[in-house]
């Protein structure tokens, strides 16, 4: 028996992901998946992706805002065009997920082939040592989670601790944003108080649980997985930030998260002016 | 039949700061990337009047046309279409706290009944959508890029 003590896996009481596996990613899976991520890319969410000749190469964090709920639309839509444009065997990306994400049967499965890890600042740090990039999204369940009014703001909710982990594993900061994906289902309220009242917070570090409106569910209290409108997609990559270089060895973290946060609100604002009529495109 | 949209937007800077700039449309025309053709043409006979060239690009559409900008208004950047798509532009920087408040405000003269009403709807949030993004470019740049 392992005398080595267990890897904390999160704050969750209900939930204990496996540890962060990079053997977990399946680039022949990723493969096989390809063709059909492009079909409802192209087809169902007429998506559009800018943005990658800015990705310098070497490792990078890349930084997305969170929308759809758990169908997460837009995330399926960068992979594929990651996967494309650094080829499958390139330079390997993983996905930081919530430990319901890698967690869950089947869904855990998949997840993990495609490359998603628990979210931990040591599964980042293995990443970036293996030489691969990591996609995360601060904003977690309280961004994807977030009323369809607020759909083109960026809601990271004051995480900031992706700056660290990318100031400490030197990497620079590639900052993503995305339209269309909380067009494919609507939210109608908050829902952080819902879920603090119901100890959601700690049990599932679920911090939102507001009322959600999707096919087939109806009006439901949260999300479940669901079938996601055909709202077109838009995903711009915007310049990288180096962190060290803008604010120094001991950067105020607060400066570095307002700054990330208005350099992205800018983008996603533009981005969004691309929008002609929500939802068609 | 008209339309109107609203976007306002809060700086972290000094009012007079902000309006040295803001106001200046040779300094905050090139930051809205919406609108993606723009250029000055002449100074007008009346004073403190300029004509411009300005289109917003949404979509297959060019919406905008030749405008008398008017800067005689302090802390106002004022413009109305005298080509083109009929419509009226007034960004103003107003003092909040030790901060300033940046409202852009644009309105859309559409003819016709029961199509000008579906544009006017579609109209409005297109423009919604091309202010939002000017006033944060805007307030990016100036909290950020300018010294």
């Amino acid at each position: 028996m392992s005398t080595e003590p267990r890897p904390k896996t999160g704050k969750s009481r209900l939930l204990k992901a496996p540890t962060a596996d990079l053997n977990g990613r399946d680039p022949a899976f990723i493969r096989s998946m390809l063709p059909r991520l492009w079909l409802v890319a192209s087809v169902y969410f007429r998506s559009e992706v800018n943005g990658f000749e800015k990705v310098p190469d070497e490792p990078v964090m890349f930084v997305g805002n969170h929308s759809g709920g758990a169908g997460v639309p837009d995330t399926f839509v960068f992979m594929l065009a990651y996967n494309t444009y650094m080829t499958v065997e390139g330079r390997p990306l993983y996905s930081l997920g919530h430990e319901i994400v890698t967690s869950l049967p089947l869904i855990g499965t998949f997840a993990r082939k495609m490359g998603v890890v628990h979210a931990a600042p040591e599964s980042a740090a293995t990443v970036f040592n293996e030489g691969g990039s990591v996609l995360v999204y601060p904003g977690g369940d309280v961004e994807a989670l977030r009323p369809w009014k607020d759909r083109h703001r960026i809601v990271f909710n004051n995480r900031k601790g992706f700056l660290r982990i990318a100031h400490a594993n030197g990497v620079k900061i590639v900052p993503v944003v995305a339209t269309g994906g909380h067009d494919t289902f609507f939210v109608l309220n908050d829902g952080r108080k819902t879920a603090k009242r119901f100890g959601f917070d700690k049990l599932l570090r679920v911090k939102s649980l507001p009322i959600s409106f999707s096919i087939p569910w109806g009006f439901l209290p949260g999300d479940l997985p669901h079938v996601p409108l055909p709202a077109k997609i838009r995903i711009q990559v915007m310049d990288p930030i180096d962190l060290a270089e803008r604010f120094g060895d001991e950067p105020d973290w607060d400066e570095a998260y307002d700054y990330v946060t208005s350099v992205m609100q800018s983008g996603l604002s533009t981005l969004a002016a691309k929008t002609v009529l929500p939802i068609l495109g | 039949m008209s339309a109107t949209a609203i976007s306002r937007g809060f700086v972290r800077r000094p009012v007079h700061e902000v309006a040295k700039y803001a106001t200046d449309p040779h300094f905050t025309l090139p930051l809205i990337e919406g609108f993606g053709r723009f250029e000055y043409l002449h100074d007008l006979p009346e004073r403190g009047h300029q004509e411009w060239d300005v289109f917003l690009t949404v979509g297959t559409l060019h919406f905008g046309g030749g405008v008398d900008v008017d800067l005689t208004r302090e802390r106002h950047l004022i413009w109305r279409s005298l080509r083109g798509t009929r419509h009226t532009f007034d960004l103003s920087v107003e003092p909040v706290n030790d901060g300033t408040l940046i409202t852009m405000e644009m309105t859309l003269f559409v003819s016709g009944q029961i199509m000008a009403k579906l544009a006017e709807r579609a109209g409005r949030g297109i423009m919604q959508r091309h202010l939002d993004a000017a006033v944060e470019g805007l307030r990016h740049h100036l909290e950020w890029e300018v010294s």
